[in-house]
């Protein structure tokens, strides 16, 4: 296979990569570390220990007024605990995530919300990391086009020997590459 | 007294540093030998200086001298002695002080180390060390000046911070932080050098290589030992928040990594010259950035110390070495090309390319995502917060395709391969992580996450293990000894590489931890009546009593628990609540949790509140899986670190060769 | 990196040092409300006198909502003023309302006892009003028109100055 064609699918295959990983990265939007319900909880009530995993589930994405930057379901401290308690007052009374949490923004505004929502300028937190993976990828894709050598270069400095380096790989790696360079100095005079 | 000594130090410090630069640089341009020297002697007294000027607060702390400003501020009669030692760093002006003092000994020791080398960058790395040793120097000597004189003398003082008196680890997180912090100001200097020498050769690889694996192994062991920290003492059971100031923390860390690796492409094939000399200076630029943050209160975080002056001259600092430092990289950027040529697309030299692109993707988006708040209030200002649950959503990919690199960029050789080879190298390794993950799936977990990476390290854990042994093959094959004896060698002679690998197999060690402890934590709060028991997970918790004592510096009220795993007694677990009595200010109680480690996970108790007369508590409880693994991942890491730190044996082969050409 | 464009490199950081310029001049404690210029969350409580209040019961005055607890320092340093603000201006106009924050009833009562009580305070059990407001440490203090809108929100202690500007450019109002 030509050099140019192994690029080409190595680029391809990598492009699949990104774009694969892209779903699942958005799909992970839940927090990493939900409390989850206690698998030996004393708790009978079924629809209680589904309201205890939604309620920490909000809690997780509340920042704590008082803190610095924790969560309102990691933080100890009261005003935290409030809120829980508003929290599971809320959803008993039947209200969905997306309505808590408005009540929250109507008091405190965006901040109490940990994540940025995805709209307006704030979209750009989103979007200028995969721009600047992307574009990294085109650079690092242009780069290495312009180095890499044409096909079987004749003369170019000892390709011969670097290749039969190249097999015994592990062996003149022994040569930690200090020691490499200076005997090739000292004695390949080059 | 103290109050004079300790201020004609930290002057003395100053004018060392300024005779430093001005000798130092000048040395450099002039070629100047006897000014090479002089520079030499100027870091000597530098050193001098600040070791009198730190022994002299010191002193003065542990002595309780109150006449000193900073031991008024953070010193007390009651502080047991381990702690009234660690409050150097545990305020502004302290800590200033003590950054100081790390760059005047990382400058005395490059001094000792580099003593025999007549190498041209010298002179120019100590001018820049002396140049940044002016600015805190003189940030020491006259706005953070820790040695103010107080009149009247008080009779006793607040103590620290409560919070940095809770936990012993508060003498090892610091330090750490501040050699690897500070210590990137020598491969900073070395690269300044450089660039203002124009040479940029195999010389300044090896001095450059040497010069960042320290302080990237002490930053990555304060790191760790920050997450232990803030685990141990904050009492929310995490170790990782996404605080502004981690992030700050984290930041040249990634730089610094992808350096190690881009570097070992510059010293085979001569390429990447810009990128690295970017690379490294930008690292250090995050760490100024770091050490700005924690005191400047530009972002609200669990760190901040205090504001005012010190935030607008630090700034100042860090425009004026940002702007220097890449304008002389956009300078010479022309002379640095070298026209280098990659052989194969796959092969060591595009892995680590790859690898250097995620960790560039990684730091730029934690930085954008730690200054989004601070981008959006200049546009329009609203005030949003970007927390854990974003930095988690973008580093978890980003990490897990690192974690596959990681086993892919070893295994495969320098300039190319071929197919045939690849398949050799990497069938054992993919058929492990393929194996890994089908046993995950069939005992019953299905999360994607932790199955990817259960995955992914058990193909980087067996391209290591091959890695080894196809080493130890090799030197059996030369030197016919048994396999152990040939490990020995292998992690002598050619440490550099095998304590990479060693480092390899921490990290991979960390990822599962943090996959696993991310997933599968999972906590309970409950109420107890005296002799009330819960149950969590397989741990039944009985709940005995309450009792308080005092102690010089704090009052404890401590809930005794009993533990049974299964239906073996585990003993008692003892959450508690510090009292520390000091001035208003830390009237609070600092809840300080109780963390029992099994060889699997943690339990993790933190006392919420209790009825005084011992009736009732109420605890928190959360059962931490894989917890452990983190701090003994961190200790893998500072051993491969310290074993490729070590100057390497050469070979008898070129101990032969030199001995010839230098009889000759 | 060749050319022109190497220059790039430092021009690129330039931005990023103005946004930390930037950030120093900011307070990160300072939070914008969305409340201004919405009508006040409504709330009834009961006073450590005992009687229950309402904020309807209140409408055609201008509020003044200051949020504080005995263990807060600067709510100390404020007490003062708004005691001048109770004997400046009477009842039927202003009414200044103290809101305890995370605090028990006896603490309170000893921490009034001491520096001197000339209004309402009111206990808000669970935080449910504070939070309601906002509210996200002490003191902070509400400034509500006579229509039931809150016009200004101070965070901190408060000072005579701001009392006095904003209680008087409410009273402007025509009613």
């Amino acid at each position: 296979m030509t050099h140019r064609r192994r690029m080409r699918r190595a680029a391809l295959a990598l492009a699949v990569a990104v774009l694969a990983g892209l779903p699942g990265t958005l799909a992970a939007q839940e927090p990493m570390q939900p409390a989850e319900p206690d698998p030996d909880s004393t708790l009978t009530d079924p629809r209680a220990a589904a309201l205890d995993a939604e309620a920490a589930d909000i809690a997780a994405q509340l920042r704590c007024p008082v803190c610095s930057g924790q969560s309102v379901l990691e933080s100890n401290s009261d005003i935290a605990q409030q809120m829980q308690e508003v929290i599971r007052e809320r959803l008993g009374e039947g209200q969905s995530e997306r309505q808590i949490l408005a009540y929250f923004r109507g008091s405190y505004g965006d901040w109490i919300i940990l994540t940025p929502r995805p709209t307006g300028i704030s979209l750009l937190v989103y979007v200028l990391p995969a721009l600047a993976l992307l574009g990294g990828i085109v650079w690092v894709i242009v780069a290495v086009r312009r180095w890499s050598a044409p096909p079987s270069a004749p003369g170019s400095g000892g390709t011969e020997a670097s290749d039969s380096r190249a097999d015994s790989d592990t062996v003149s790696d022994d040569l930690s590459a200090e020691d490499e360079a200076w005997l090739r100095q000292s004695i390949g005079g080059s | 007294m103290i109050n004079l000594i300790g201020t004609v130090a930290i002057t003395a410090a100053w004018l060392g540093a300024a005779s430093l630069a001005v000798l130092g640089l000048t040395a450099g341009f002039r070629r100047s030998e006897p000014l090479l020297r002089g520079a030499k002697y100027a870091a000597g007294f530098v050193f001098a200086s600040m070791v009198a000027a730190v022994g002299a607060m010191e002193y003065a702390l542990l002595t309780h001298d109150f006449s000193v400003e900073y031991v008024a501020q953070v010193g007390s009669l009651e502080t047991p002695p381990y702690y009234t030692a660690i409050s150097l760093w545990s305020s502004l002006e302290g800590s200033i002080l003590f950054w100081g003092f790390i760059l005047a000994s990382y400058t005395a020791v490059v001094v000792w180390v580099q003593r025999r080398s007549h190498s041209r960058l010298l002179p120019f790395a100590l001018g820049t060390l002396g140049v940044v040793g002016m600015f805190f120097y003189g940030l020491v000597a006259t706005v953070a000046n820790p040695f103010g004189v107080v009149s009247p003398v008080p009779a006793n003082g607040p103590g620290p911070n409560p919070l940095l008196q809770n936990h012993p680890l508060m003498g090892l997180h610091p330090p750490l932080l501040y050699l690897g912090y500070v210590g990137l100001a020598v491969p900073f200097a070395f690269a300044i050098a450089a660039l203002l020498s124009g040479k940029v050769d195999e010389e300044w690889i090896r001095t450059i290589r040497r010069w960042t694996i320290t302080p990237w192994a002490f930053l990555s062991l304060g790191i760790v030992a920050g997450a232990w920290w803030s685990y141990e003492v904050l009492g929310w059971g995490g170790y990782w928040a996404w605080d502004p100031v981690e992030n700050a923390s984290f930041l040249p860390w990634l730089t610094a990594t992808a350096f190690l690796h881009s570097v070992m492409v510059q010293e085979r094939r001569g390429m990447l010259k810009t990128w690295n000399l970017t690379l490294i200076i930008g690292t250090f630029l995050l760490s100024l950035f770091g050490t700005f943050l924690t005191r400047s209160g530009v972002l609200d975080s669990v760190h901040a110390f205090t504001e005012g002056f010190i935030g607008p001259l630090f700034l100042g600092f860090i425009v004026f070495i940002t702007l220097i430092s890449l304008t002389l990289i956009a300078w010479r950027a022309d002379r640095l090309h070298s026209p280098g040529t990659l052989d194969g697309v796959v092969s060591r030299e595009s892995s680590f390319i790859l690898n250097n692109l995620l960790f560039a993707a990684f730091t730029f988006t934690v930085l954008l995502g730690t200054t989004f708040p601070l981008i959006i209030e200049a546009i329009n200002g609203d005030r949003i917060s970007v927390g854990p649950p974003y930095f988690n959503m973008v580093s978890v990919p980003l990490g897990l395709l690192l974690l596959f690199l990681m086993g892919v960029g070893p295994a495969l050789p320098w300039r190319r391969t071929s197919g045939e080879k690849l398949r050799r190298t990497f069938l054992p390794p993919v058929l492990a992580g393929v194996a890994a993950a089908g046993l995950a799936f069939v005992l019953g977990i299905r999360a994607v996450y932790p199955l990817i990476t259960f995955a992914f390290a058990a193909f980087v854990m067996t391209t290591i293990v091959e890695e080894f042994a196809k080493g130890i093959g090799a030197r059996r094959r030369i030197s016919n000894v048994g396999p152990l004896r040939a490990l020995g060698q292998l992690l002598v002679r050619n440490n550099r590489r095998y304590g990479g690998y060693i480092v390899h197999v921490g990290i991979v060690v960390i990822v599962v931890a943090l996959s696993i402890s991310g997933t599968w934590r999972f906590e309970r709060e409950a109420t107890l009546n005296r002799g009330q028991e819960m149950v969590i997970g397989h741990y039944t918790l009985r709940f005995d009593s309450v009792s308080a004592w005092r102690e010089p510096h704090r009052d404890v009220v401590a809930a005794t628990f009993s533990a049974r795993r299964g239906d073996t007694d585990v003993g008692t677990v003892v959450p508690s609540t510090n009292f520390y009595r000091q001035d208003a200010r830390a009237s609070e109680p600092i809840a300080t949790p109780a963390v029992r480690s099994f060889i699997d996970e943690d339990l993790y108790l933190t006392l919420m509140s209790f009825d005084p007369s011992g009736a009732h508590a109420t605890v928190r409880v959360i059962v931490n899986p894989g917890v452990p693994w983190l701090w003994i991942g961190g200790m893998i890491i500072g051993l491969g670190a310290i074993l490729s730190v070590a100057p390497q044996r050469r070979s008898a082969l070129v101990r032969m060769v030199t001995a010839r050409s230098e009889g000759s | 990196m060749r050319g022109r464009w190497r220059w790039l490199l430092p021009l690129s950081a330039i931005p990023f040092l103005a946004l930390l310029g930037f950030g120093l001049t900011r307070n990160p404690q300072f939070f914008p409300t969305p409340l201004i210029g919405q009508p006040a969350p409504v709330w009834t409580l009961q006073a450590l006198d005992g009687d229950s209040l309402s904020l309807e019961e209140l409408k055609d005055k201008v509020v003044v909502l200051n949020f504080w607890a005995s263990w807060c320092i600067p709510c100390r340093a404020e007490h003062p003023v708004l005691m001048q603000a109770a004997r400046t201006w009477p009842d039927e106009d202003v009414a200044i309302i103290g809101m305890v924050y995370d605090d028990t009833e006896r603490n309170a009562e000893r921490f009034l006892a001491r520096m001197g009580n000339d209004w309402r305070h009111m206990l808000d059990p669970g935080s449910r009003t504070a939070i309601d407001y906002g509210v996200h440490g002490v003191p902070e203090t509400f400034f509500v028109g006579r229509g039931g809108v809150v016009a200004y929100k101070h965070i901190g202690p408060l000072t005579w100055d701001v009392m006095k500007t904003k209680i008087d450019s409410l009273l402007a109002v025509p009613r």
